[in-house]
């Protein structure tokens, strides 16, 4: 990320009187940077990156509404007011009415908080699951790897959608098993990233001084590899909540997981569907909110992935060469 | 091919004025290249010279006009009278590639993996020139031919990949002459390449600036390299140039200090300058005579017997047909002891198995066969809390410091591991010991919480020594520990090894290609070709003659920070062929310049013993191998040199 190395040179130190060997014999390299810097650093590079910003906006909005959804909502999510029903959006209710009279956009808001739960557990699972499994398979290679990565693949070549709906058929619906089963479809993805980022870091110099040391296998994979496979997994992490959110409101909408009448953005969307002619309001605001959420999580990791890819710089500067 | 008479140096094709370059960032504006002026004629050769971060490769993008979007330019950098700095990015196309062009250190990255080499070299002439296809592939072989590229009708049809890397940084500089530029910037362009390789590209350039008159801006940070190729030269030091002046001038009298010290930093080979500059006993000479000082078996620390290393990856083609696999042979049957206390080198090419053999002896490969000795005991046979103390008592220095640090660990943790591992202090003693350890590196202690990347170089690699010595082992495996760092830096570190053995009489085996080093640093060398010792002795056995005829292309090969030294060139043509088929008998025949007959062919050569401490593996009897490299003669330079080649 720092532009190109350059010396700073020494504002005690004359240049026309040479110190060629410093109390070190080296000259001070431009990189050192006070600790933190990385992930500081991070931070500092989202606000600069635009899509990066716009994800984090929209993510930030509905993270904001998760927590705080309830308080600030302008109606209750499930007080029914039959009078009311099918009301079209107006100032008093923005998003409109469902067929019981409750406000959408209260919904919506109260809804966000189930959604991220719900998808923030199932990612944070599938990490759980994936990171071992992928490290295990990246770092012993041979047939460990192709048995582990055999049966990934045979998860991946299923349909998302129906390989949950199997898990959650059989486990039961509930919530726990929605989470469990949007868990157990994403960690082959993540198992992926981050066998990929165990194979190129297994024959780096630092893990080979571990092996000529004697380190064991375990040590090795959880205390050398792991913490280098952080920055992959953040950007894994991110663009799955997308896709995590999407597939648990899909199971919803086909009655599997949340259980009327809470407010989950799936669920609304199914119950909308008998009225979809008469009030495509109650359709198109979850949906809405939905893609958004989608789109904001995809922008967020784009963005963190390109501010990480050591290669960027790079490529930045061989585009404007020869 | 006639070379025209030396070019007009007073034509000026190169003006650099008060160069100014200041880098903004986010933490603060960096000057990186200060006041800097000089100028570049035609058919000249301005060396610039200076360590990492001296700014010396800013000043090459900058008169390319290559310089980011955060870089503040002052001054002018005047090319035909115009200055680029000011010029706009049409007119600025039009003058990379055909007026000025720049050749890089890394020639893979300069080309196009999916193109062929020789349409990548036409491209540039089609682009600024707009000749047909056809004509552009003759120009393009013509230039191969040039460059010295054997065949080219065969290998201008090759990807880049399928090149070695010499061959691949001809093409790049086939690239940048095709279209007959004014000026040539070279930026690096031997530092990754092997010392035999280095030579003949070196070679190819001064012959180069003879046939076609181009001004070169060299850049390196090797003064035996800059010696041998540049008519003037500037040292940067700091984003300054300190020094500017004839070649001869600023080798024989340097002014600067800093010039001084860098001269004085180079390793040298003995016995290849005048007498002046001669540093005849090499350390482990005096007194002892080497190796004979622990004469006893007790003191064999590590005996490796006809030891071998072969990988036997199969080709996918090998898999589905049930062929019987290739392996490579990376070591092919090694003998050699390592006593307490003394330092053996192990030199050759890349590709030679010299890595793989050290990489062996700490176990993170097995032999294939052979034996391997430790202390006595069989690296093979041991395991369970054996194996850790032996492994303990061979530690590994890597070569790239960059990478044999964990980015994500302390400094205080890397060091303190092998303490912790080994239970050689308790625990709650561990920070104190790592305080010691880092002082016995000559760090701070404040170090101990740094990060990897928040340290230089030179500091990395301490920190790799520190971790190795923290085991307090026997024999420390050390995989060219210099090659990546500075020369003033690479001159520290080699103190410091120096030292550490004096106190703990450890045993190196010091892997390099850099002879100079080795010859400075060890007892005994040996000299590796394809996975097999060819020639193996104490220092002044094996650089002294007789020489074997491999050993002898090497240290004709090394660049002699000397502008006034010349010798009787050796070359090594074409790459070291694969260790998956290497050549039969004698592997070193397809290349060998004083090849003895067919015998070479078909049987392994015999190990004759030229004196007790002396072992030659060659056909050729060793009385027509007595022969000297070295002669001290003025350098042709100029005109008669030009005339010379002709």
């Amino acid at each position: 990320m720092s532009e190109l190395t350059v010396p700073t040179p020494d504002a005690n130190r004359s240049p026309t009187r040479p110190v060629i060997t410093s109390e070190t014999g080296d000259q001070r390299g431009p990189t050192g940077r006070p600790f933190g810097g990385r992930f500081r650093r991070l931070g500092e590079d989202i606000l600069r990156t635009p899509s990066a910003l716009v994800g984090l906006a929209i993510v930030g909005i509905f993270l904001v509404l998760a927590a705080v959804g309830p308080y600030v909502a302008p109606h209750s999510a499930t007080e029914m007011v039959i009078t009311d029903k099918f009301a079209r959006p107006s100032l008093e209710h923005p998003f409109g009415t469902d067929a019981f009279g409750r406000d959408v956009f209260s919904r919506i808001i109260v809804g966000a908080r189930l959604s991220f739960l719900l998808a923030a557990t199932a990612t944070l699972f599938s990490i759980v699951l994936g990171t071992p499994l992928g490290l295990i398979a990246g770092y012993s290679r041979g047939w460990i790897d192709e048995v582990l990565m055999r049966l990934t693949d045979a998860l991946l070549a299923l349909p998302s959608i129906v390989l949950a709906l199997v898990i959650v058929t059989t486990l039961g619906s509930s919530l726990i098993n929605v989470i469990l089963a949007v868990g157990i479809v994403y960690a082959p993805r993540i198992a992926r990233v981050v066998r990929s980022g165990t194979l190129a870091l297994r024959d780096e110099e630092f893990v080979q001084a571990a092996r000529a040391r004697g380190e064991s296998g375990r040590y090795i994979i959880f205390s050398e590899i792991l913490p280098n496979t952080v920055a992959p997994l953040i950007v894994e992490a991110s663009i799955r909540m997308g896709f995590a959110i999407l597939l648990a409101t899909s199971l919803s909408f086909l009655g599997l997981g949340a259980s009327p009448p809470a407010p989950d953005w799936g669920l609304m969307i199914n119950e909308a569907r008998l009225h979809l002619f008469r009030a495509p309001w109650l359709t198109i605001f979850p949906s809405i909110a939905i893609a958004l959420t989608i789109v904001g999580f995809n922008l967020l990791g784009d963005g963190i992935r390109d501010i990480l890819d050591p290669r960027r710089v790079w490529a930045e500067r061989k585009s404007e060469g020869v | 091919m006639s070379s025209r008479v030396l070019g007009d140096h007073t034509r000026s094709v190169l003006t650099v004025e008060r160069l100014n370059v200041t880098y903004l960032t986010r933490d603060g504006a960096v000057p990186a290249v200060r006041d800097v002026s000089f100028t570049i004629g035609q058919g000249e050769t301005f060396g610039l010279v200076g360590e990492s971060g001296s700014g010396k490769s800013t000043i090459a993008l900058a008169v390319m006009n290559y310089l980011g979007v955060n870089a503040r330019v002052g001054g002018a950098v005047r090319y035909d009278g115009q200055d680029v700095l000011t010029l706009s990015a049409e007119e600025l196309r039009r003058l990379r590639g055909a007026k000025i062009a720049m050749v890089y250190q890394d020639p893979m990255s300069s080309l196009n993996p999916s193109i062929s080499v020789g349409d990548q070299i036409g491209e540039v002439l089609r682009l600024h020139q707009g000749i047909s296809r056809r004509e552009a592939s003759q120009r393009a072989m013509e230039m191969m031919r040039r460059t010295q590229i054997p065949d080219p009708e065969i290998n201008a049809r090759r990807y880049p990949h399928q090149l070695s890397g010499g061959m691949q940084q001809r093409v790049v500089i086939s690239m940048a002459l095709i279209s007959n530029p004014d000026l040539l910037i070279l930026d690096e362009p031997t530092t990754g390449l092997d010392v035999t390789t280095e030579a003949t590209i070196l070679d190819l350039i001064a012959d180069l600036r003879h046939q076609f008159q181009t001004a070169i801006l060299f850049i390196t940070h090797d003064l035996g390299v800059i010696a041998q190729v540049s008519n003037r030269i500037g040292v940067m030091y700091a984003g300054e140039l300190v020094e500017t002046g004839e070649a001869e001038q600023i080798f024989d009298r340097p002014q600067h200090p800093y010039t001084r010290a860098l001269l004085s930093a180079a390793p040298k080979l003995a016995g290849t300058s005048n007498e002046a500059r001669i540093n005849p006993i090499s350390r482990r000479d005096r007194g002892t005579g080497g190796m004979s000082k622990h004469p006893s078996v007790d003191d064999v620390l590590v005996n490796a017997a006809d030891v071998k290393v072969h990988f036997g990856e199969q080709s996918f083609v090998e898999m589905i047909t049930r062929r019987p696999p290739a392996p490579v042979r990376a070591v092919d049957g090694i003998s050699l002891t390592l006593r307490r206390g003394e330092t053996v080198g192990l030199v050759g090419e890349s590709g030679s198995g010299k890595t793989t053999f050290g990489k062996a002896l700490v176990r993170l490969y097995d032999p294939t066969s052979g034996t391997l000795t430790v202390g006595g005991e069989d690296l093979r046979r041991v395991s369970g809390q054996r194996d850790r103390e032996l492994r303990k008592r061979v530690q590994f220095i890597f070569q790239n410091p960059e990478s044999s640090l964990n980015p994500r660990k302390r400094v205080e943790d890397i060091i303190g591991r092998p303490l912790r591992l080994y239970g050689l202090v308790p625990d709650d003693r561990i920070p104190g010991r790592v305080a010691e350890l880092l002082e016995l590196v000559r760090l701070r202690p404040e170090h101990a919480a740094r990060l990897p990347h928040e340290l230089s170089g030179g500091e990395k690699q301490r920190v790799g020594i520190a971790r190795a010595f923290a085991a307090e082992p026997d024999v420390v495996v050390a995989d060219e520990p210099l090659s990546a760092l500075d020369v003033s830096v690479q001159a520290s570190i080699l103190d410091l090894l120096i030292d550490l053995q004096d106190r703990f009489g450890t045993a190196y085996l010091f892997i390099s290609h850099d002879l100079g080093t080795v010859q400075h640093l060890c007892n005994r060398v040996v000299v590796m070709y394809l996975g097999n010792i060819y020639e193996a002795g104490t220092v002044k056995d094996v650089f002294a003659p007789p020489y074997h005829p491999y050993t002898e292309a090497l240290l004709s090969a090394i660049p002699i920070p000397d502008p006034r030294l010349s010798r009787e060139r050796i070359r090594l043509e074409g790459p070291v062929p694969s260790p998956r088929r290497p050549p039969s008998g004698c592997k070193f025949h397809t290349r060998c310049p004083r090849k003895w007959g067919t015998i070479c062919e078909q049987e392994p050569p015999p190990g004759q013993e030229v004196s007790a401490s002396h072992i030659i593996y060659c056909h050729r009897p060793i009385d027509t191998l007595n022969n000297e490299i070295f002669a001290a003669a003025p350098r042709e330079r100029g005109i008669d040199r030009g005339a010379a080649r002709t």
